[in-house]
């Protein structure tokens, strides 16, 4: 009888055990299982420095530290941008440990807001300054505030890895996309309609995409669609991560997000280009400008003319656009700007 | 030792009872409602902690009943020991840790960490292709689940962040996944594993000027933690037994597909297969050699009939083979007769042209039988009727035809001997018969001569 009732005892531990031995949520538990225990952790940054570019001391000069830098960085922009800068910001702060960033990822237009209100120091964006925005701020402060293009980026086309799409035009992309076709095709609603045969005739193609607060879905909008309207069955998700998953996981499926989200169940669709010849959106059709959807990243400041542009903020934007700045952008799944655009937004920091 | 054991377990559980039973009937009722969401900067979102704890409890329960759906569809009928101890594992560490973070007693973290586990979970399976590699076709099921889970985890995050916060979320964990590409077991991760660099890291920098970290802080104090700690307890304590039940069913397909298990397994399953079709097969086996004989029952009757046939034809031959032998003796009696009674002319008796021509008429009567025999045996030797029969006979393995064919081959080869002989015979009968003519004719004109030259000289007298 005392046998039975410490059997009993003893499973009823386990049994509880089992519920009440995973630690709080609180606890910082980290990536250590304590059910199954098998934690594969692999060297950090394996996957992003496999396809990271390396940037060569010959192609871009390399950043000089200056002693003694020490303040605070306010930073409020578009989230794609802020990501980056955040990236970046990281490795300014081994350099300067004596400079604090308070970084803010808000919606695309909250940036503007807080250039033309001065509660910014650097504002990341996805998309340029519109005229409206650029015109208020000049009205202020008698002066355009001064754009600095930080990185490339090239809004891919997914579909789900198994759909034989060899190639599109923006013009198929608008009778996909658009409800409004501006661009003067017809409406495509299955991928028969693009030529595909099989049991891909009849298929319906389903939509994925931002939001319209977010750049990329503005961008698409004005450079696809032609300023036209998307269909009301766009599904709108969260970030690029989403809708890259959201194609994955629909055989019939296409979507628009940035480069840098690409995985293994989706496949980038190569776009005709302006001469007619289909490109993937690879870094070197990007930099050649043969891939059609390509955008810049930003950071706008506000600096009057012919005035120094110093202090924390200003050596962040060197350190942005020097060769460690640029590979930090390469790291991160962006691609880094070419030498010309660099000195550009060199130049733009000292005039 | 044995004692203590069932003593602690008791009070132990007395304790969680006592606890869970009174929080139950006071807290909640008690609490003031609370407004959860985005803090800094944005409006917040209409939506009470009690609601939220309503919604992420439920959630849990949700996205564990569907991944138990979909493991079970992806066990159904799968014999890949493997498969299943997959499929096993992935619905148990889920559901482990959805549970673990639905009893958390904060509902903004709880959110949180659901937006990570089914995201990091997601990627893992969906865009890393895992579904593809572990299950095959088979694991499309799981890609739909999955992402289904996710859709709805970041449905309920949008009711306590900003669209700016969901979007930083989803690139943090992005981010996340890509420096740990290699992670298969992400379920256990939580929202504050990315708390881990705060202060160093500038995504942690990204998410406290987010307001995120705000609202985690917040709702952990504001909460009373007594009530919380034994609402988790009833919480876990309701679900531990469909865990345990999982695990130990995992610990059962984990044993299984151990490789040294599996091959005893396999070896079992063939012997089984074996001893179970032995029957069958003995069965089988047996109607195949009957239906074997029965389908060469005809060819054989087929054949003991063309024999009997054979034997027939032989016997039919060897009747003839004997008629011919004996016109042969009678046709070289008749041979020898004749020679006696050339030798008897050519001795003694006077000519007579009368025996020659009886003679000739019986040579020519057995030269028409010989001719007909001859025909008769060139046709039958010629015939392919004939040869059928004889390779009937030769293959049916037949002494007895095979001695009657040499025997035939004998007997014609004999046939044509006398055959040549009597010819050779008649030949030089004609050749004398001519011989004889001749000096007939000539001493028949030599006395006609003298007896022409007698008269003449009788009247010239």
């Amino acid at each position: 009888m005392t046998r039975l009732r410490l059997m009993i005892a003893v499973a009823l531990v386990c049994a509880v055990e089992m519920g009440c031995s995973w630690p709080p949520a609180s606890g910082g538990r980290g990536v250590r299982g304590q059910v199954a225990g098998k934690v594969v952790i692999a060297p950090q940054g394996a996957k992003g420095d496999s396809v990271a570019t390396r940037i060569s001391s010959d192609v871009l000069p390399p950043y000089e530290p200056v002693a003694g830098l020490s303040g605070k960085i306010t930073s409020i922009g578009a989230s794609t941008a802020t990501n980056l800068v955040a990236r970046v910001a990281a490795e300014f702060r081994r350099m300067y440990p004596d400079v604090t960033l308070q970084i803010t990822a808000s919606q695309a237009s909250i940036g503007p807001q807080a250039l033309l209100e001065d509660r910014a120091d650097i504002v990341p964006m996805s998309q340029p300054l519109t005229p409206g925005e650029s015109r208020d701020f000049a009205v202020k402060y008698g002066y355009p505030p001064v754009e600095i293009k930080v990185a490339a980026d090239a809004l891919a086309i997914y579909v789900e890895k198994r759909n034989p799409v060899a190639g599109l035009t923006l013009g198929q992309l608008d009778g996909i996309f658009s409800r409004t076709q501006r661009r003067g095709g017809s409406s495509i609603e299955t991928w028969g309609q693009l030529g595909l045969t099989g049991e891909w005739t009849d298929r319906p193609i389903t939509l994925y995409g931002y939001g319209p607060e977010d750049g990329a879905h503005q961008i698409f909008q004005q450079q696809v669609l032609d300023g036209g309207a998307f269909r009301l069955s766009l599904r709108v998700e969260g970030g690029g991560s989403s809708i890259v998953q959201g194609v994955a996981a629909d055989q019939g499926a296409i979507g628009f997000a940035s480069n840098f989200y690409a995985a293994k169940r989706v496949r980038a669709v190569p776009l005709a280009g302006a001469d007619g010849q289909f490109y993937a959106p690879t870094e070197e059709n990007v930099r050649n400008h043969n891939y059609p959807l390509i955008r810049f990243l930003y950071i706008y400041v506000n600096k009057p003319p012919r005035q120094s542009f110093n202090g924390p903020a200003a050596e962040f934007l060197r350190f942005l656009l020097s060769r460690e700045g640029q590979q930090v952008v390469a790291d991160g799944g962006n691609i880094p700007l070419n030498v010309g655009t660099v000195e550009q937004g060199r130049r733009a920091l000292v005039e | 030792m044995n004692m203590r054991l069932p003593v602690l377990l008791a009070v132990w559980t007395a304790v969680l009872f006592c606890g869970g039973c009174g929080a139950s009937s006071g807290g909640l009722a008690k609490e003031a409602p609370r407004q959860v969401g985005a803090a800094d900067g944005g409006k917040p979102l209409p939506i009470m902690s009690a609601e939220l704890d309503e919604l992420t409890r439920a959630f849990a329960d949700r996205y564990v009943g569907l991944l138990s759906s979909t493991c079970d569809a992806l066990k159904k009928d799968n014999p890949d020991l493997v498969q299943r101890r997959e499929a096993q594992e992935l619905m148990l560490n889920c559901a482990t840790n959805v549970y673990d973070i639905a009893s958390n007693a904060d509902a903004f973290t709880r959110v949180l960490d659901l937006v990570v586990v089914t995201t990091l979970v997601s990627q893992v399976w969906i865009d890393d292709d895992r579904a593809w590699e572990v299950f095959g076709d088979r694991g499309e099921v799981l890609v739909r689940a999955l992402h289904h889970g996710r859709v709805e985890a970041w449905a309920l995050a949008a009711q306590v962040l900003r669209p700016e916060q969901v979007d930083l979320m989803d690139y943090l964990l992005w981010d996340w996944r890509r420096h740990n590409p290699d992670m298969v077991q992400v379920s256990f991760v939580r929202f504050s594993n990315f708390a881990i660099g705060r202060g160093k890291s500038a995504n942690a920098e990204v998410l406290t000027a987010s307001g995120l970290y705000a609202n985690v802080g917040q709702q952990g104090q504001a909460v009373a933690e007594a009530r919380l700690l034994t609402e988790r307890m009833f919480y876990m304590l309701k679900r531990a037994p469909t865990l345990l039940r999982w695990q130990m069913e995992g610990a059962k397909d984990d044993i299984m597909a151990t490789p040294e298990v599996s091959t005893c397994l396999i070896d079992v399953h063939r012997l089984a297969d074996q001893v179970e079709q032995l029957p069958k097969n003995i069965a089988a086996e047996r109607q195949a050699i009957l239906a074997a004989f029965d389908e060469r029952k005809p060819e054989l009757s087929e054949v003991l009939a063309q024999m009997k046939g054979a034997i027939s034809d032989a016997n039919a031959l060897a009747t003839s083979v004997g008629q011919t032998s004996n016109s042969l003796n009678e046709m070289l009696k008749t041979a020898d007769a004749l020679l006696a009674r050339y030798d008897a002319i050519h001795v003694s008796r006077p000519f007579d042209i009368r025996e020659y021509m009886e003679t000739m008429k019986e040579v020519a009567v057995a030269s028409g039988k010989t001719n007909d025999l001859l025909k008769s045996s060139n046709e039958l030797l010629g015939s392919s009727e004939w040869e059928h029969r004889v390779q009937q006979v030769s293959q049916s393995a037949d002494e007895r035809m095979k001695m009657a064919a040499q025997q035939s081959q004998l007997v014609v080869n004999e046939v044509f001997r006398k055959v040549y002989m009597a010819l050779g015979v008649l030949l030089a009968i004609l050749i004398l018969y001519r011989v004889v003519t001749l000096l007939l004719t000539r001493r028949f004109g030599i006395v006609a001569g003298n007896v022409r030259d007698a008269g003449r000289k009788g009247m010239s007298e």
